[in-house]
């Protein structure tokens, strides 16, 4: 992932940022889902 | 350079490691009781479990709170701060190959937990504390309750500073040079929250002790409150902090994981001290005490500079096992490396199930429940128990279980007696958590209340009607909760029987 100065090496972790990316999906996901069970318990009139 | 007692040391064959043997005993000592202290909580578990499922009903009223409050104190507190001495011993001692500084003092902490202990339990089993974990004012219980907690807690204070004491030492007496191994640095963490935890316990029991006693005419409920989520939501970072350092130890020890970043991982580490306390608010939410701005900035805002910590420990972690295992050749595609993964240790499998658990249900919803709007609809509802048993159970409870399983044979120097159950465990106690969170998120989604003995409110002036849905959801928390204890048991099982029984290792 992060190219390191000369001499150091090369990280590489595309697998941990495509479970990054699953774990940012189900986080945004479950905050909307909890957003919209409020809105059906609590309406706004 | 030499340092008194070298014969009181021993170099492990495995790693290399000089360890002091009066900390072995006593990292035995303190991880044997944690394991007694577990299975009780465990066993509470399974009633109330088996109480919470509607069919089966299993506790009258009063023994349902007598036995929640005395599972919440034994799983929450006796269990997890025993194994977390343990794991201080460890991580100041072994790990630095340093000697615990004053072995008897430690010994006396060690007394002093298991008297606590021992009489928060009898006073709440004998009737007298039916006041849960929380024992919210005005509920008043019998002085010894407080009492042993409070006797509980010196002794952990002493062995939290036992702790700091031998990490001073150690450099001193060049036992260990340059920075803190990143283990033993988590583990320092979790020592710092401990410590003004503890102090914040004794700021909120002693008071409260003192009122039991009648010496206190009163006690505004309100400021209980206020003072107790000082004590308590840091003691859950104690338990977090303290678990990702198990995260890092085990997923090292068993696929070669190194953090990609340490420095960054310090300052995750750093970041839960610093805001934790800012973030307990969320245990206030509608507390008529407080204002709405004060709540809503510190719950909604501030709480996400701890939040970053875990975010910054949640990438380091898996990216530390992705980096060992493309080493090893594990490179095909995007998870061959974690397919790959030893799945058969039970070390990496509690952590990584730890992991995803703790990730995807437990921090992911105390974040959301705890934004202030969000719990209007949440608190009091079996929403609240969902969350913390994805956290304190399948987090903390599960990756120290995997611990554990490196304990034995390392420290005790024991073989594991019954390795193919110690394989299954972690799967087994995972499986049956899960279907216990999901069932107490379904369920209080539903409007389920916690900490209430039955929802047929038989006699209520006013009738409640829950969705049919319930009975399903229940039903989770009853099954998840038999298949979790299950689990429990493989692990006290092969924990005890190894301790007994192992092969002795050289």
């Amino acid at each position: 992932m992060a190219e390191m100065q000369s001499g150091r090496e090369e990280i590489h972790t595309p697998g941990t940022l495509a479970l990054v990316f699953i774990f940012l999906v189900w986080f945004v996901s479950f905050y909307f889902l909890a957003w919209w069970f409020l809105s059906q318990l609590w309406p706004v009139r | 350079m030499s340092t008194p007692g070298e014969a009181q040391f021993r170099t492990c064959s495995a790693t290399g490691l000089h360890v002091h043997l009066p900390a072995e005993r006593l990292i035995i000592t303190n991880a044997v009781a944690a394991v007694v202290f577990l299975l009780v909580g465990g066993l509470l578990a399974l009633l109330i479990a088996l109480t919470r499922w509607p069919a089966v009903q299993l506790l009258p009223a009063d023994l349902f709170y007598r036995f929640v409050t005395a599972h919440g104190m034994n799983m929450l507190v006796f269990w997890i701060v025993f194994f977390e001495v343990a794991g201080l011993y460890f991580g100041g001692a072994v790990l630095l190959n340093a000697r615990l500084v004053k072995p008897g003092l430690a010994w006396l902490a060690f007394y002093l937990m298991v008297a606590g202990a021992i009489l928060a339990n009898g006073v709440v089993f004998a009737g007298k504390a039916d006041v849960m974990f929380t024992a919210y004012v005005p509920m008043k219980a019998h002085p010894l309750f407080y009492l042993g907690i409070i006797v509980f807690a010196v002794g952990a204070i002493i062995a939290v500073s036992l702790f700091f004491a031998t990490v001073v030492v150690a450099k001193a007496e060049g036992r260990h040079r340059g920075s803190l191994p990143l283990v033993t640095f988590g583990l320092l963490t979790a020592a710092i929250i401990a410590l003004f935890t503890l102090l914040a316990g004794a700021i909120i029991f002693i008071p409260t002790f003192l009122w039991s006693l009648g010496w206190i005419k009163e006690f505004d409920p309100g400021v209980y409150r206020i003072l107790f989520w000082a004590f308590g939501h840091p003691a859950q970072q104690v338990n977090l902090a303290a678990m990702v350092a198990v995260w890092y130890a085990l997923t090292a020890l068993t696929t070669g994981a190194k953090p990609i970043n340490e420095k960054l991982s310090r300052i995750a580490f750093l970041l839960y001290i610093l805001f934790i306390n800012l973030g307990s608010m969320h245990h206030l939410l509608v507390d008529p005490a407080l204002t709405t701005p004060n709540r809503i900035v510190n719950a909604s805002y501030f709480m996400y500079l701890a939040v970053l910590g875990s975010m910054i420990h949640a990438f380091s972690i898996p990216a530390g096992v992705e980096v060992a295992q493309r080493a090893k050749g594990y490179t095909r595609g995007l998870f061959q490396w974690l397919r790959k993964a030893p799945w058969g240790e039970p070390g990496f499998s509690a952590a990584a199930l730890s992991f995803v658990i703790f990730g995807f249900l437990g921090g992911t919803s105390g974040v959301i429940i705890g934004t202030m709007q969000l719990n209007m609809a949440v608190h009091n509802t079996l929403r609240v128990p969902g969350h913390f048993h994805a956290t304190v159970v399948a987090g903390t409870t599960l990756a120290f279980m995997g611990l554990t399983y490196y304990v034995i044979p390392l420290v005790a120097r024991r073989e594991l007696v019954g390795r193919p159950w110690a394989r299954v465990q972690p799967y087994i106690f995972a499986l049956g958590i899960t279907l216990l969170v999901l069932g107490m998120n379904f369920s209080g989604i539903l409007g389920i209340p916690r900490r209430t003995w039955s929802i047929n409110y038989e006699g209520a002036p006013l009738a409640v009607r829950f969705p049919e849905a319930v009975s399903l959801t229940l039903g989770m928390v009853g099954i998840g909760g038999l298949i979790a204890v299950f689990g429990l048991l493989i692990f006290v099982g092969v924990a005890i029987l190894s301790l007994l029984f192992g092969k002795r290792r050289a």
